[in-house]
Formats: structure tokens, C-alpha cells, sequence
């Protein structure tokens, strides 16, 4: 499995954005979660982050909160989803990233949970609840198991800070797009995020990922006019609980290569 | 290592975890703060309003028909429940609203269990005139019902939440959540000494006025420190109010009493202290009620205002020192002391005290006639009397 960067580095050789969706470990069910990463793989994603639920997700809305709680109903502990990703089909080779946040890090031991997940196939780490000044000890654990500690950008983040971001960041960085919690904003026609990615673009020429609100091919076509990948969490779900669960793979599917045409073209 | 890293921290607890998108505000918090907690015209500002609209200083009450009935020794109650509002909570709320209206913030959001913070709250912002909404598990709002009804009439747009148990973590949550949304223009008014630096610290600040008047208070009595002072502890900022100024008196015992519910298994209790281990929520490093796994575990006290599954830093830091010994007291001891005081002394306490009296009721009579216990009795139980009558009703029908 590539590494974040080599998978940026062959999407700026193609010229193309990185499309990366968000899957919730075991959601609806296990079985069906395996089958939304394979589905995933066809439509053409560049790299997937897999949710790990923790039962208090503050920088979560309500569909990724519900979709947390079915998964830690269905037993998505830290362990069972890594097995489960270590046993995926040979053929399935997207570089996948975890998204979780700090507790359950440091309960599994940060040292064993980074070993474990890279035998997984894990190459990146999204944890919202995890600030910058806090991170060293959580990146130096990661990146002794090859795992990149992705750093957040919000429209929030004062430009004083950039530099530090920038100093600290690996893989890429996580743009959020709204002032606000996860969750699918369809209506939103422009997230006014020009003069934050310039900024951003300032001080660092890591590849910026946006994220957070994202629910339309077309609000995705763009963002990767701006940035050098998308990220789909909330959109997916909704489409998920809008199928019977024998349908979501293929509705999934279907949805993101919709994306991927519009982020192409 | 940046020497920032280890700001916030008491010990090894404490710290700032939270989301990118709060940073600026809680640096902004923080440095206004570090300016305004030596800025003559806040704290004279914050001092008439102690004084004329709360009415402090809280008498120290000298009980003397517990301590006759109890039969050990001398107990004084710091009677917080006689602030306006009812609790101690009010100190807290009226220092971070005045520090909101120098930030510009128009508007404040809070968490509330037992009604108490939430109620404080809607006073402070009806005072100076701060827009307010208070978030509130469903489970809470039935269970502490006057204090909802009070909160509408202050102006104050009360939230229901409906996720987790429906009680005090999930309204931390819901407000933490809002908070991330409105930074720009919000406060969040954080009611214990709980959640990300700087809020323990600014949260025990204002709360260790109970502490600094039962030192000058008890001195005047007694002409002595007490032996051991005794509070009890859901997020903490009670006792940490009321302990900060007896930390180096190595001579005062102190005790914090934490709810044990029904029982200490999972799901039966929220002693955080006694029967948790170290782990991350709301932001900070700290004892936590979780299974195995780091999930947050479910709690239960008959108490809204100790039903937490965490509890402040500084606490875990003071279990760890050891300057602190942590106890626990279940529902049925804590509601027998509070029937017990309106009987003796006439005073109802709320049912959050109500566990620090039955600690001290059994750790009372081991100490001599000649030695001097004081509880904090940090709120009135009006709000409570629903849960009482129901008890007793419960208890009728056993019998």
C-alpha cells in the first residue's frame, strides 16, 4: 500500500484531486463496511479515512454522531476493525487513513495502536479533538510506525499559527471547510475559503484536503479547482441510510464516480 | 518541546484538547483573562457584584443541633445556597460573563444538569444584558423542572438534548458543539472546573472566594483552622472553591465525596475519582468513568448536578498528590441527610451537598467534641423536592 505522499505525488503527475471518502467502521454493518471500501475502490478513490466511533464526537454533527453509535453497537472497537481491514482482499490496496479521537488513542496505547493499525494498512491519522500543542507525543508515535499525523486548518486558524502548522504537518493538510461540526451542507453554494488557502499555500507546500460539509459532485468539482483533494464523510451516509443495506455499496458507488467524473472534468 | 506544552496542566492532568477551529477563542480567553484577573476595574466591578447582587460573603453557620445530634465533632456549614440563585455556581457565572462582555462576545452558551449553572447563567446574562441559551439532557429537564420553568423566565432559550443519557455530558457536548459553530461571536460559560485549559483555572479563581471567607471566617469563630473541610465533587468546582485556600495547611483534612448511585458497578455510580481511570474528554486529561475499550461509560446519581462521568483536572491531580482523599456516598445516604437536615436544622439542601453531609454525618462522629468540621454546603434542594416526595413515596410503598 502507497504512502500518503506518493499517492499526492502521482495525482500531481496526473494532474488530478484526490478524492477521499469517510466510512464509519462497521456502518451500517460490518460486512457492509467492507464492501463500501471495496466499492470505494472502484469508483476511483485515492485514499479512504475510516472512522473509528467514540461514543462522545464533539466535532461531529448528527449523522456521523448516529452512524457512531450504530457502529459501537455493531462492535467496532479499536482491535475488530483493525482485523477486519487486515483482512481485506488482497486486491484492495487504497492507502487508508483512521479518523478518531484522543481517548481512544491513548486507551489502546499509543505506541501498540500505531503498530497495529500499520499492520492494517493504516498510513494517515485524523483526530479532531487532538490540538496541535498537544500532538507530539501522538506524531512521533505515529511516524515511528510510518503513519502521518494529519494537521487541521479551519477558517478559524489565525495566520500567526500557519507557520507552526505548517512546521508540525505530514501528509497533508485538513482544510475545514465551515466554521462549524461535520455534516452535509448541500445548499452551500460558496464556503469563502480563497484567502485561507492562500495563507495556507504561504507557508507550506504540503497538499491541502478539504473537508467538513461537502455533499454535491458539483460543490466537490469546486473545491478541486482550489485544492489537491476532497473529502466526503456525512454526503455518504445519508446516501447509505437511504438504501436498503444490500443496495448501499452499489448506490455508493455510484454517487462517488459521479464525483470523480465532475472532479475530472 | 515548545514550552507551551505543558500549559494547563496540573500535574499530569489537564491540558487542551479540542478542536482546531476553538484554538483562537480559547487563546483569546486565555490572555484576556491573564489581563483582566489584575485589572483594578474588573475586580472592583466583580466585587460590588459579589457583594450587593449576590450577597456575599456566604455566612460560615456554626450547626449546632447536627453537631448535638451527630455527637462528635463541631460542624460549620458554608452556606452557599444563600447566594442569589440559590447555589454557588453564580460566582463563576458572574466572573466569565463580565469576562465575555470585555471580549465582545454578544452571545453565551452553557451546559446544565441540575439546573443550578444553567439558572446562574440566564441571571448573569439577563444582568448585563448577553444573549443566553443553555443546552440540557432531557433526562435533566424532567428532573429538575422549576429550574427550567426559571431559566424561560430569564430570557434564557433552554435546548433539549436528546443524545447519550440525556444528561450533563451530553449537554457539554451539545454546547461544545454550538460553540465550534458560533465562536465568532460566543462565549461558552463552562459551569465546573472542567474542560479544556483555561477553564479550570478560570472556573476555581472565581469559585475560591468560598474558600478565602470560610478561612477569615472560621479564624474569627474559632480562632483556628478547622480539622477537616468536606465537599462533594461532580465536575468539582465546589470543592476546588472551597479548598484552594487550605491546600497548604497541611493540618485541615480534606475530603471530597463523589456520588456512588446504586452501586459501583458500571453505569451505577459517577465516582469519577474512586472507580475511573485517566482518560480524554470534554478536553482535558482527567479521571474518567469508560469501559475497556475508552468508551465513555453511562452514569447514574440521584444527584443531576454529580452525574458526570469526569471530573476536573486539578481533582486528579490532588487524588494523585494525595493533599485530597476521595470518598463516595450513595443515593439512599445522601437522601437521608438531606431529610435529616431539614428536620434538624431546617435548612433543605440540594441533593449535591446532601452527599458531602452524609459523608461528614459518619466521619464526624469518629473526631472528638474538640475538633472542627466544615462542609460546604454549596446549593438549596427547592429544586430537588420533586425527587424527595418521590422517594418517600417509593419508600412508603415498601414498608
Amino acid at each position: 500500500m502507497n504512502s500518503i505522499s506518493d499517492t499526492f505525488d502521482r495525482l500531481k503527475k496526473d494532474g488530478k484531486c484526490a478524492l477521499m471518502p469517510y466510512f464509519m467502521a462497521n456502518y451500517p454493518d460490518s460486512e457492509t463496511f467492507s464492501n463500501l471500501l471495496i466499492a470505494a475502490q472502484k469508483s476511483g478513490a485515492d485514499l479512504i479515512e475510516v472512522g473509528l466511533p467514540f461514543s462522545d464526537p464533539i466535532a461531529d454533527g448528527p449523522t456521523i454522531q448516529e452512524a457512531g453509535q450504530v457502529a459501537i453497537r455493531n462492535d467496532a472497537t479499536v482491535q475488530n476493525v483493525f482485523d477486519l481491514l487486515r483482512d481485506l482482499p488482497r486486491s484492495f490496496s487504497v492507502p487508508l487513513m483512521i479518523m478518531s479521537y484522543t481517548n481512544l488513542f491513548l486507551q489502546y496505547g499509543l505506541d501498540r495502536f500505531f503498530e497495529t493499525a500499520a499492520r492494517a494498512g493504516i498510513r494517515g491519522a485524523v483526530i479532531p479533538d487532538l490540538s496541535l500543542e498537544e500532538s507530539g507525543p501522538y506524531r512521533e508515535a505515529a511516524g515511528k510506525h510510518g503513519i502521518d499525523l494529519i494537521q487541521f486548518v479551519t477558517p478559524t486558524t489565525h495566520k500567526s499559527r500557519l507557520a507552526a502548522v505548517a512546521e508540525t504537518a505530514r501528509g497533508f493538510i485538513y482544510l475545514v471547510s465551515v466554521t462549524g461540526v461535520t455534516g452535509a451542507r448541500p445548499e452551500k453554494k460558496d464556503f469563502g475559503l480563497q484567502d485561507q488557502i492562500e495563507n495556507i499555500r504561504a507557508s507550506t507546500d504540503m497538499p491541502v484536503c478539504i473537508g467538513f460539509g461537502i455533499a454535491t459532485p458539483e460543490q466537490a468539482a469546486a473545491m478541486a479547482r482550489l485544492v489537491d483533494g476532497v473529502i466526503i464523510g456525512s454526503a455518504i451516509i445519508d446516501i447509505i441510510k437511504q438504501h436498503p443495506i444490500s443496495d448501499a455499496p452499489a448506490a455508493v458507488e455510484n454517487f462517488l464516480r459521479q464525483v470523480r467524473n465532475k472532479i475530472d472534468s | 518541546m515548545p514550552p507551551q506544552l505543558k500549559r494547563g496542566y496540573f500535574g499530569d492532568f489537564g491540558g487542551c484538547f479540542i478542536p482546531e477551529t476553538l484554538q483562537n477563542a480559547i487563546r483569546e480567553l486565555d490572555d484576556t483573562y491573564n489581563r483582566l484577573r489584575t485589572d483594578n476595574h474588573f475586580i472592583q466591578e466583580l466585587d460590588y457584584l459579589l457583594k450587593h447582587y449576590v450577597g456575599r460573603p456566604s455566612p460560615l453557620y456554626f450547626a449546632s443541633n447536627l453537631t448535638t445530634e451527630w455527637g462528635g465533632a463541631k460542624v460549620y456549614l458554608k452556606r452557599e445556597d444563600l447566594n442569589h440563585t440559590g447555589a454557588h455556581k453564580i460566582n463563576n457565572c458572574i466572573g466569565q460573563a463580565l469576562i465575555a462582555k470585555f471580549l465582545g462576545k454578544k452571545r453565551i452558551v452553557a451546559e446544565t444538569g441540575a439546573g443550578q449553572h444553567g439558572v446562574a447563567t440566564a441571571t448573569a446574562c439577563a444582568l448585563l444584558g448577553i444573549e443566553c441559551v443553555v443546552y440540557m439532557g432531557t433526562v435533566d429537564m424532567e428532573r429538575q423542572k422549576p429550574n427550567v420553568e426559571k431559566m424561560r423566565l430569564l430570557g434564557t432559550e433552554v435546548i433539549p438534548v436528546h443524545s447519550g443519557a440525556k444528561t450533563l455530558k451530553d449537554a457539554i457536548n451539545e454546547a461544545l458543539r454550538d460553540w465550534v459553530t458560533n465562536v465568532r461571536n460566543t462565549h461558552y460559560l463552562l459551569g465546573s472546573a472542567v474542560g479544556p485549559h483555561p477553564f479550570p483555572t478560570i472556573v476555581r479563581d472565581f469559585q475560591s472566594v468560598i474558600g478565602t471567607e470560610t478561612k477569615e471566617q472560621i479564624l474569627e469563630a474559632e480562632k483556628r483552622l478547622p480539622d477537616a473541610i468536606i465537599a462533594c465533587v461532580g465536575g468539582g468546582s465546589n470543592a476546588i472553591g472551597i479548598f484552594q485556600s487550605f491546600l497548604d495547611d497541611k493540618e485541615v483534612q480534606l475530603y471530597g465525596v463523589e456520588a456512588q448511585g446504586k452501586g459501583e458497578n458500571a453505569g451505577e455510580h459517577a465516582a469519577s475519582l474512586s472507580l475511573g481511570r485517566p482518560g480524554v474528554l470534554h478536553g482535558a486529561y482527567s479521571f474518567l468513568l469508560q469501559d475497556e475499550h475508552g468508551q465513555v461509560t453511562e452514569t447514574h446519581s440521584v444527584s443531576a448536578g454529580l452525574d458526570y462521568p469526569g471530573v476536573g483536572p486539578e481533582h486528579s491531580y490532588l487524588k494523585d498528590t494525595g493533599r485530597v482523599t476521595y470518598v463516595s456516598v450513595g443515593d439512599e445516604e445522601a437522601l437521608f441527610a438531606f431529610e435529616e437536615l431539614a428536620r434538624i436544622e431546617g435548612i433543605l439542601p440540594a441533593l449535591e451537598p446532601a452527599h458531602a453531609l452524609a459523608y461528614a454525618r459518619e466521619f464526624s462522629k469518629t473526631l472528638g467534641k474538640d475538633k472542627i468540621v466544615i462542609i460546604n454546603l454549596s446549593g438549596r434542594g427547592d429544586k430537588d423536592l420533586g425527587i424527595v416526595f418521590e422517594h418517600q413515596k417509593r419508600r412508603r410503598g415498601n414498608e
